[in-house]
């Protein structure tokens, strides 16, 4: 049974070519190839002699032509029925000879006729032979076998053929001539006609009588058969003549005789001759309107693109009508369609009550496709229905080919579900014969794209339909005539025509009914199919669903082919691909088995096996996600702030704050390091019912070589998730791009891609991003993207040196006592192959909370130079006398720190570099300043293509201090003294350290806890003035665990400042238990308030404004407060030493001076006193009795506005008699004022003033005496009070 | 007892629901039949432009097989394979089962063009396959 049966099929004339003598299949195909393309043959090229006669009366000599059906003789077979069907005779024969193997022409001669003689129905034969050599001469060897000189020019071998083939069709054209006007001739004698054509045709059919025309469906034995056959020749005769003139190509002349054949037929009921003039009429038909376009054409230019009506004829060359004759042709194509299918329908049933099935079902395929050519998909579709229905009565040998051509034709409608079901239908048709699996598994192939299974494959048999582009032409035979490039197995060269190349595979789906006639309009109707390729290919993109039954099941099918194919390759790809893409569909225990063939059948096959290039698909288990990591902190490389760029570019940052930059800062790209080793997250999952051992698991890069370290390993079943850091190493520098990683198990090696996001894609988006260069590393040297979302391209950045750094307090919290000072030592080495030119440390704070927080705790021992971010200091000189740091040495490096309450530690952060190349080298000084977070910001991508961005590392040790109060200043106070008291002090001063030790404790008591230093100067006189003040210092030992011993030390002071301390401490020393306080007294001359004094610092957060501004004198006092809490800060320097041997200062920044405080500092500008310097007066009661009073200006300037105060007062050393001073008035009283004005008083003059004062009752009175100067406030006490007893 | 397979296949040719009357039959039946919708996806594309109406009665057939099929509005194709010729239960089938698809496109948690998991509307359908079939 042939399959792509057409209508075209009864006018074209068959031609055998055979390859003769020694020829390749390759040049066998290229020169068939050459002559296949030239299968019309125009009549008008036929030269005749004028002379000459023809029995084809109506035949058009200049639009007629005759068809060629070049078969190759491999895939002829000899029909029973060429009586009958005359298209099936074989005409002529054309031999192949490849001169450069058959070198003695004489024997291929030979070959050739002794080939050709096969054929006994061969009127005319032609021996092309291809490639001749200089020496083999054509002289002589016959006019059939004809050298065809050697040309690399196509189209001249192509010119020289069809001359050849004119001359060959013309021999054809004249045996038919002969054969209808022999016919013709004896038409009166009845007995002579069918003579010449068994003659002719040397048929084997079985007649018994040479004047019939019979058939092996006729029985011609019994005497009223004859009789029967007798009366049916002249029908069949006249068919059989019709047949000819079909053949020749004058459709009017086979009209005629069909028509006769058509009547006489019906008379004698000869049913198959009925159909077959039937079938013979309508190609007459086909024929006819073929060369009717071809004349319009001649006589017409202007070609419509509207054509609706395109017959599937095939001398059809693809041109329209003229406006003007439209409406004609469409009247005229209704006719010819009417009559067809009338003539078609009634072939159809007269071959169904002959019961030749073989025969109803041809005609029933080429009415299906003259359907489709009308593009009358559904009555095409009905009767391929039936044939299927009808094919039960067929054997399975031609069962097979059935099925195929209805699937073909099923194709070329767009029927692409029902192609795949009937290529199925046809495979398992195919099993009744064992040895066909290798057809099976083609068709199950082919049919498997359409079950959405084209992910399958990539370049599977599948593809060979879509690639030939056309549909119904490709299997008819004006496809031929379109494109050489498919020959009859199905197979596809690259020669197809322009035109044709230009259709992509999904038109076919949107415009199936258009496509062949746009194929026939050619060059017009071009910019409709550029129309058509501009629609995406939704086909295409459209995401995979269901169907997954057929699907398993297809599947099971070609892996049972497969099996029997002995196949491990393709199993395992089925097995893969089942298990990957219906998991969960396939119970667990078939999951076994699969795997159980799976490994078995893997281990047959190499090493070499990657899934992705012979399977079309990846492996075995999932990967989910592939994500590089960024090396540890310690050792990611980052950009080196570039000084020169840096100027610039702050100079070109107008605002302090701008949203953009905020942006770039936030990209941060992974950078890694040559030679240094790197690691890589992988997400994998096995969703699978059984273990995954892993044999390897490697990355797959781009870029940059890279070694990455294989890892194995079992991933069990039914995990859902599994994360596995891999590492490797980039063997140098440049730009290095993540793909994928490379999975090897059950043997076989797969690459799993992934998306520039790292998340695993399909192999088809891998391609897709290889087609769109993703992984050229050229076109992203310099990051130009800025794409956040990118973390699969990787920079590698040259070497760079390894620093180590030993901390002793391994990162941990220093636990330290406010006030104490220590060191300890950073040892810096350097443990890699560079050496290390520049080691930059800057301290960076880490807890801004805490830092607050502590800060708001411990607000009063801050002062305005300090600042609270800075805990550690070093010299800096140190490390740059150690630079360049060469492999494998170490230097030390003394970090000092001096503790602060408000102190919470820093954050050391150590650059370092070294200049590769012939970079300057930059400065590597460090600076102990804080950097606000500058080495961070380095980390934004330098985007500027011409600046060589250089890299260096950084190493954050975080060093956090915990401070509490050991020795605490609790409080402090400003009493007034003479030089008498401190003179009387001096005992207990003058003892030595080593005694005072001991009697501390005693001292501490006795003197109400007061341990004093006294002044050293002997020659103090001796008076009771209070011309010295005493600095109280209450020291706490906050800590229950640490007893300090405490010493002092006094600076001396200048002379320009005029504050004297009395004495030196430093050898004196105090021991202060847990939890005690002591009270450090230092004495203090009592001088003239400085007059000059520094201006008031400004405040911190110096852009808030204070809401009030100070007054003169509040500004006067507060600079008089800065100026002495700096002084006693800077001279009273109190040090302890724990007892963990630990030492440090007492801090003094909590002092708190008040103005009244500062006026005991200030000496007294005057002097009071009672006359004699009387101490206690006894005055008898009821008698008046006079306090005498006098004030002396002590300085140089006249003093105004002072103001004398006698305060008297009960004695309150007198217990059991306090009584208030509202009584005060009852007990005592008083001539004059208690309150004087003094207006002025001369420099040391004196003022005395007398109140008199009468007692009422027996008591123990008290007068104190104060003068306050009106313009300071400042009240400057008695040096001694008055007591006054009254008797 | 002969067989009938109902299909509800999706905009972009993916199946939605399919079940078998009656139910219990073999499984190798279930698949065969299934190839034979998915083929005669293609005729009901052509048919359901050549017809204003939702059923398209029988439209294609394979072997002993009649395959009828029904096109919603939203081009969402009910597929049965049937033995028997049985033109108005087979119409009766599919409006009374459009009605339900109906009910499942109104539900909010129903994505269009997903399969069809809901169990209530698979035991209508089971009501209605017996109230026709049977």
């Amino acid at each position: 049974m042939e399959m792509n049966l057409t209508f075209t099929e009864n006018r074209s004339i068959k031609v055998i070519i055979l390859p003769i003598g020694d020829i390749s299949p390759e040049k066998y195909k290229e020169y068939t190839s050459l002559i296949k393309t030239i299968n019309i043959i125009e009549l008008s090229s036929i030269t005749r002699s004028q002379n000459e006669s023809t029995p084809f009366e109506k035949i058009s000599w200049v639009d007629g032509s005759m068809l060629l059906n070049f078969v190759d003789a491999s895939s002829y077979q000899r029909s029973e029925y060429e009586e009958f069907q005359t298209y099936k005779k074989v005409f002529g024969v054309i031999g192949v000879v490849d001169c450069k193997k058959s070198k003695d022409l004489m024997v291929t001669k030979k070959l050739f006729e002794q080939a050709v003689n096969q054929y006994p129905s061969c009127v005319s034969s032609l021996c092309c032979a291809f490639d001749p050599m200089d020496d083999q001469q054509d002289l002589g060897l016959g006019a059939n076998l004809i050298m065809i000189p050697n040309n690399s020019d196509r189209k001249h071998l192509i010119f020289y053929l069809t001359t050849l083939l004119i001359d060959f069709s013309h021999m054809i054209l004249k045996h038919f001539e002969k054969v209808v006007s022999e016919s013709d001739a004896s038409s009166g004698n009845t007995s002579g006609i069918g003579l010449s054509i068994n003659t002719a045709s040397g048929s084997s059919t079985t007649s018994t009588n040479n004047s019939l025309i019979t058939t092996p469906l006729d029985s011609v034995k019994l005497w009223d058969e004859i009789n029967r056959a007798k009366k049916r020749k002249a029908g069949r005769l006249n068919k059989c003549k019709g047949d000819y003139c079909l053949l020749a190509g004058s459709p009017l002349d086979a009209f005629k005789y069909y028509d006769q054949s058509l009547e006489s037929c019906r008379n004698n009921s000869d049913l198959e001759w009925l159909g077959g003039s039937c079938e013979g009429y309508i190609s007459a038909v086909l024929l006819k309107r073929n060369q009717e376009y071809n004349q319009q054409n001649h006589s017409t230019k202007p070609l419509s693109p509207n054509i609706t009506f395109t017959p599937g004829g095939p001398g059809y060359s693809g041109v329209g009508s003229g406006p003007n004759s439209m409406s004609a042709t469409d009247i005229q194509i209704q006719g010819d369609d009417t009559l067809i299918k009338d003539l078609a329908n009634e072939a159809i049933q007269s071959y169904n009550k002959r019961k030749t099935v073989r025969f109803e079902i041809d005609v029933i395929l080429k009415f299906a496709n003259y359907h489709i050519s009308m593009d009358r998909k559904i009555e095409a579709s009905e009767l391929l229905t039936n044939a299927n229905d009808i094919s039960w009565e067929l054997t399975f040998h031609d069962r097979i080919p059935l099925a195929c051509s209805i699937g073909l034709l099923y194709y070329s409608m767009g029927f692409k579900r029902k192609f795949a079901f009937y290529l199925r239908e046809a495979a398992f048709l195919f099993t009744t014969k064992p040895e066909n699996w290798e057809k099976i598994s083609n068709l199950l192939l082919i049919a498997s794209k359409y079950y959405q299974l084209d992910d399958l494959f990539a370049n599977s048999p599948s593809t060979f339909l879509d690639e030939n582009t056309n549909k119904t032409l490709s299997f008819t035979l004006n496809q031929i005539k379109k494109s050489n490039s498919v020959t009859r197995s199905g197979s596809s060269s690259n020669k197809s025509s322009p035109s044709g190349q230009q259709f992509q595979p999904q038109n076919n789906q949107f415009y199936p009914s258009n496509q062949q006639q746009q194929q026939q309009q050619g060059s017009s109707s071009k910019p409709l199919i550029k129309f058509n390729t501009n629609i995406p290919d939704l086909s295409i993109r459209k995401p995979k669903y269901g169907w997954t039954t057929i699907q398993r099941y297809i599947i099971y099918n070609l892996i049972s082919v497969s099996s029997n194919l002995n196949d491990s390759l393709n199993i395992c790809k089925y097995i893969i691909y089942l298990l990957r893409t219906q998991y969960k569909q396939i119970a667990q225990t078939k999951q076994h088995e699969f795997q159980v063939d799976l490994s078995h059948h893997s281990k047959a096959l190499p090493l070499s096996i990657n899934t992705n290039v012979h399977m079309n698909s990846l492996g075995l288990p999932f990967i989910t996600k592939v994500i590089p990591m960024s090396l540890p902190e310690h050792l990611e490389p980052i950009v080196r702030p570039n000084t020169s760029s840096n100027s610039t570019s702050a100079r070109d940052k107008f605002f302090i704050y701008s949203p953009y930059e905020k942006t770039e800062q936030s990209i941060k790209k992974i950078i890694w390091t040559e030679q240094e080793e790197c690691s890589v997250l992988v997400t994998l999952s096995n969703p699978f019912s059984f273990d995954i051992f892993i044999q390897s698991l490697t990355l797959s890069t781009a870029g940059v070589p890279f070694e990455s370290y294989p890892l194995s390993f079992k991933i069990l079943s039914l995990t859902e998730s599994m994360d596995i850091v891999i590492s490797g190493r980039a063997l140098c520098a440049g730009p290095l791009i993540i793909k994928g990683v490379f999975i090897r198990s059950y043997n076989l090696l797969s690459e799993y891609p992934i998306n520039p996001q790292g998340r695993a894609i399909s192999l088809n988006e891998y391609y897709d991003l290889v087609r769109k260069d993703a992984y050229k590393v050229e076109a992203w040297e310099v990051p130009v993207e800025p794409d956040e979302t990118v973390i699969n391209k990787i920079k590698v950045v040259p070497r760079l040196p390894l620093l180590n750094v030993y901390v002793p307090t391994m990162g941990n919290t220093l636990n330290l006592f406010a006030g104490e000072s220590c060191t300890f030592n950073f040892k810096f080495e350097n443990i890699g192959c560079v050496p290390i030119e520049s080691i930059i440390i800057t301290l960076n704070e880490f807890d801004k909370t805490l830092k607050k927080k502590v800060l708001s705790q411990n607000e009063a021992y801050l002062t305005d130079q300090d600042d609270e971010s800075i805990s550690y200091s070093w010299n800096s000189n140190i490390i740059q006398s150690n630079l360049p740091l060469l492999p494998g040495k170490s230097f030390n490096l003394p970090i000092e720190i001096f503790t602060k309450p408000f102190l919470i530690g820093n954050q050391f952060v150590i650059n370092y570099y070294s200049n590769n190349g012939n970079q300057t080298n930059s400065i590597s000084v460090s600076i102990p300043s804080i950097e606000d977070n500058s080495t961070t910001t380095a980390l934004s991508v330098n985007n500027n293509a011409n600046s060589i961005v250089n890299y260096q590392r950084k190493i954050s040790i975080p060093l956090q201090m915990f401070i509490t109060h050991g020795p605490k200043l609790h409080s402090f106070d400003i009493v007034y003294a003479s030089s008498k008291t401190i003179k009387s002090l001096s005992p207990y001063l003058l003892e030595k350290p080593t005694q005072q030790q001991e009697g501390s404790t005693s001292l501490s008591s006795s003197l109400s806890n007061l341990s004093i230093n006294s002044s050293g100067y002997l020659e103090i006189p001796e008076n009771i003035y209070n011309d010295y003040c005493l600095l109280l210092f209450d020291i706490e030992n906050c800590t229950s665990t640490h007893t300090f011993t405490i010493s002092s030390q006094l600076n001396n002071v200048d002379n320009h400042q005029k504050v004297l301390f009395e004495k030196s401490m430093s050898e004196c020393k105090f021991i202060l238990s847990p939890n005690s306080i002591i009270t450090i007294v230092v004495p203090m001359k009592r001088e003239a308030l400085p007059e000059s004094l520094p201006m008031l610092r400004q405040a911190r957060g110096q852009y808030i404004k204070p809401k009030k501004k100070l007054t003169e004198y509040e500004e006067y006092m507060n600079r008089l407060i800065q100026y002495y809490k700096d002084l006693f800060i800077q001279n009273i320097r109190l040090n302890w030493t724990s007892s963990d041997n630990t030492k440090g200062i007492i801090l003094l920044n909590n002092i708190k001076l008040t103005p009244k405080r500062l006026q005991k500092l200030n000496n007294d500008s005057v002097l009071i006193e009672f006359k004699d310097n009387q101490l206690l007066k006894n005055v008898q009661l009821g008698e008046f009795t006079s306090i005498e009073v006098s004030v002396k200006n002590l300085t140089n300037q006249v003093i105004n506005g002072l103001v004398l105060h006698i305060q008297p007062t009960i004695d309150q050393q007198l217990p059991n008699k306090l009584q208030s001073l509202n009584d005060l008035s009852k007990k005592l009283g008083y001539v004059g004022s208690l309150t004087t004005p003094i207006s002025e008083l001369q420099p040391n003059s004196t003022y005395n003033h007398k109140l008199d004062v009468i007692f009422f009752e027996r008591e123990s009175f008290k007068f104190i005496v104060t003068c306050e100067l009106f313009k300071t406030k400042q009240i400057i006490p008695s040096t001694h009070s008055l007591t006054i007893m009254i008797n | 007892m002969s067989i009938y397979t109902f299909l509800i296949i999706g905009k972009n040719d993916n199946p939605l629901y399919e079940i078998e009357f009656p139910v219990n039959t073999q499984k190798k039946e279930t698949y065969a039949h299934q190839y034979i919708a998915h083929g005669s996806l293609d005729i009901v594309e052509e048919y359901v432009w050549k017809t204003n109406n939702m059923y398209l009665k029988i439209i294609d057939k394979f072997n002993k097989n009649h395959i009828s099929s029904f096109v919603t509005a939203g081009h969402i194709k009910f597929m049965l394979l049937h033995e028997k010729k049985d033109e108005d239960a087979i119409k009766n089938f599919f409006v009374d089962v459009h009605d339900l698809y109906l009910k499942i496109l109104l539900n909010p948690f129903y994505e269009y063009n997903k399969p069809i998991t809901s169990t209530a509307f698979d035991a209508r359908v089971r009501k209605i396959g017996t109230k026709y079939f049977s």
